[in-house]
């Protein structure tokens, strides 16, 4: 066979592979569709421009998320805060135009739907495992040290990111566990993890947001099972 | 609201689903930051990249006029090139 042909072969092959990846995301794709036309929507929105037809279409085009469960509990909550940061910075309330109303209504909607279609996270104990101390060699563990210290060095930069203009440190930790839920980096977890303790140490309640981050650690744990 | 990064993984895979494989992998690069330890990327970035590769490679033995041409002497599979020298 020649040099061409086997190279064809192998375009075919791949280009085969990729095709049954993407099929396989195809579902996923639809709910990036979605939160993403929904991201370009508030961030493009004019200042003096009307919303509420946009917002319509958006709804009309992908209310069925959460019918058609397609949605991570994160995309949820993902699409519910850009649906609010909206609805903030445009001023949309129930005194406004019946269009205005009529989007309102689909937002309190959209916040109060329960994400039923939410891929639920694997139900498993959280257990920190390690090997036995004879056994760790030098190098092992300055990776361990080399590795901690990659991520705290990532920490105040993230940090800065997430207070931004924040007025109290509870935001500053949703936030942060928001952006945990959805990626798969550790440094906003270690973040979270840093700030839930804090608060602790200054008696706050920090039940909820513990259990969020256990769902995070869980999830990254689960993610690096499969990787 | 969208990282800079999601938004870029996103379109890596649209682009990859239309077949513009050449956008998706400007879009991988974009993405690779925040998404470098996920395997999943890494398997979809790098396989974009290796059918990029050999669809240039095609490209130019097609259009560059090096196609080479195989020859099969005693069971060995030779470039024509290595024969020229006999």
């Amino acid at each position: 066979m020649s040099r061409v042909k086997t190279l064809k072969s192998l375009e075919v092959v791949l280009e085969s592979f990729l095709d049954r990846l993407i099929r396989k995301k195809g579902k996923r794709l639809i709910a990036l569709d979605g939160i993403n036309r929904l991201d370009d929507l508030a961030r493009d929105l004019h200042p003096t421009s009307d919303p509420t037809e946009e917002l319509g279409q958006w709804f009309a085009r992908h209310n069925r998320l959460v019918s058609d469960k397609v949605l991570r509990a994160g995309d949820h909550r993902r699409i519910s805060s850009i649906l609010d940061t909206i609805r903030r910075e445009r001023g949309l309330d129930e005194s406004g135009s019946p269009a205005a109303r009529k989007i309102v209504d689909e937002i309190d909607r959209w916040s109060t739907q329960a994400p039923a279609g939410s891929i639920p996270l694997p139900a498993s104990r959280l257990v920190l495992k390690r090997g036995s101390e004879a056994a760790a060699t030098e190098e092992a563990q300055l990776d361990g040290i080399a590795q901690f210290d990659r991520v705290l060095q990532q920490l105040p930069g993230l940090f800065k990111d997430f207070a931004g203009n924040r007025q109290h440190i509870m935001s500053v930790l949703d936030e942060a566990l928001k952006t945990a839920e959805n990626s798969n980096q550790t440094a906003p977890v270690m973040l979270a993890a840093t700030i839930i303790y804090w608060l602790r140490v200054k008696k706050y309640k920090v039940g909820p947001f513990v259990r969020r981050l256990r769902k995070c650690e869980q999830r990254l744990t689960a993610e690096k099972a499969n990787a | 609201m969208l990282s800079q990064q999601e938004k870029a993984y996103y379109l890596a895979l649209k682009s990859v689903a239309a077949r513009k494989y050449d956008s998706a992998v400007v879009y991988f690069e974009q993405a690779s930051d925040s998404f470098q330890d996920n395997a999943e990327f890494r398997l979809i970035r790098e396989t974009t990249r290796l059918l990029v590769a050999v669809r240039l490679e095609i490209a130019q033995l097609e259009h560059g006029g090096s196609d080479q041409t195989e020859a099969i002497t005693s069971g060995i599979v030779a470039d024509a090139s290595d024969l020229e020298g006999l």
